[in-house]
């Protein structure tokens, strides 16, 4: 492994790199939230079955591909921090997770309400349904543990043993419209198929994943400083960034 | 315009989905704002107690 993948796992090193990059990724955000608001609502036509209600597809699929995609990195980072104790990687599990919660809670909320006026309900206790609740238990789960462990070390070893034995529940959300006969519709993108969608309505959800995507490492990216900040309180490095000494003055 | 937010009477769900996680989304901006300023708060008052000596690259913070 080259020499400067260690030099980033230093928080020092990676806390000014985390900020250069936060900052780009939010701009990328922003204008890619535009783009795909501007052709979610206002280019991409009606739908020819659902109507309007079809629009809401630009939330929920980013988002509900995000919750699973989140978790993955936070298993990733989490079976590093077991692997090679490296404080970052933990640091980089514990940024992700109330992120990964949000998204999570924005597909089950989104879901609802496409659900009620496509198959007359907000809520049935169907496979993908609830496994991606219990993706959200998951997230609340890991998020109450740290707060739970004084120890900030022994708290990135719980969290990332929990963060690892929730992850069998993502091939279940991700399968589960096959395994079980669910009220879940299947996939509307597959990698081996031609896509199921007009090319309009697909850029427009393609654009809003991009959003979320470049939205959640910029959020992700601010919220390891923070944490960061919090962790490594009293080192020589910290007390001597601008914005430590400049409130001081 | 009307029309806009009537969305072919589909308004209240699509704007109730869109409307949530709008707040959820600025919920999260504010609450990761207040987060980060308080860390540098709370550092900058517990920062300046350890001598730099002690401090090493096993325990940075120089509390052991």
């Amino acid at each position: 492994m080259p020499s400067t993948w260690y030099r980033y796992a230093s928080p020092a090193t990676f806390y000014a790199f985390a900020g250069h990059w936060a900052r780009l990724f939010a701009l990328a955000a922003a204008l890619l939230c535009i783009a795909g608001l501007y052709v979610g609502l206002l280019v991409a036509p009606t739908d020819a079955q659902q109507g309007e209600a079809y629009r809401i597809i630009f939330i929920h699929v980013p988002a509900a591909w995000m919750s699973m995609f989140i978790y993955l990195v936070m298993a990733f980072w989490s079976a590093l921090a077991l692997g090679f104790n490296t404080r970052l990687s933990a640091m980089m599990a514990q940024a992700l997770t109330p992120t990964g919660a949000l998204m999570t809670f924005i597909a089950l909320w989104t879901g609802a309400f496409w659900g009620r006026p496509t198959w007359g309900t907000y809520w049935a206790w169907d496979a993908r349904m609830t496994s991606e609740l219990i993706l959200l238990f998951l997230y609340f789960g890991v998020m109450a543990l740290r707060n739970a462990i004084d120890d900030p070390r022994r708290a990135d070893r719980a969290c990332s043993v929990l963060t690892l034995v929730g992850a069998v529940n993502v091939p279940i959300i991700y399968f589960s419209v096959q395994w079980w006969n669910t009220l879940h519709q299947g996939s509307t993108i597959s990698m081996t198929t031609a896509p199921k969608m007009a090319a309009i309505m697909l850029t427009g959800m393609l654009l809003m994943t991009l959003a979320a995507w470049a939205y959640t490492i910029a959020v992700t990216l601010v919220r390891v400083r923070a944490i960061i900040v919090e962790r490594e309180r009293g080192a020589t490095w910290l007390s001597q960034l601008p914005e430590l000494r400049r409130m001081r003055a | 315009m009307t029309a806009f937010f009537d969305m072919g009477g589909y308004g209240w769900f699509v704007w109730s989905a869109y409307g949530m996680t709008a707040l959820v989304v600025v919920a999260e901006l504010i609450s990761l704002g207040n987060r980060r300023r308080r860390g540098i708060a709370e550092a900058r008052r517990a920062e300046p107690d350890i001598p730099a000596t002690t401090r090493s690259a096993l325990d940075p913070a120089g509390s052991a």
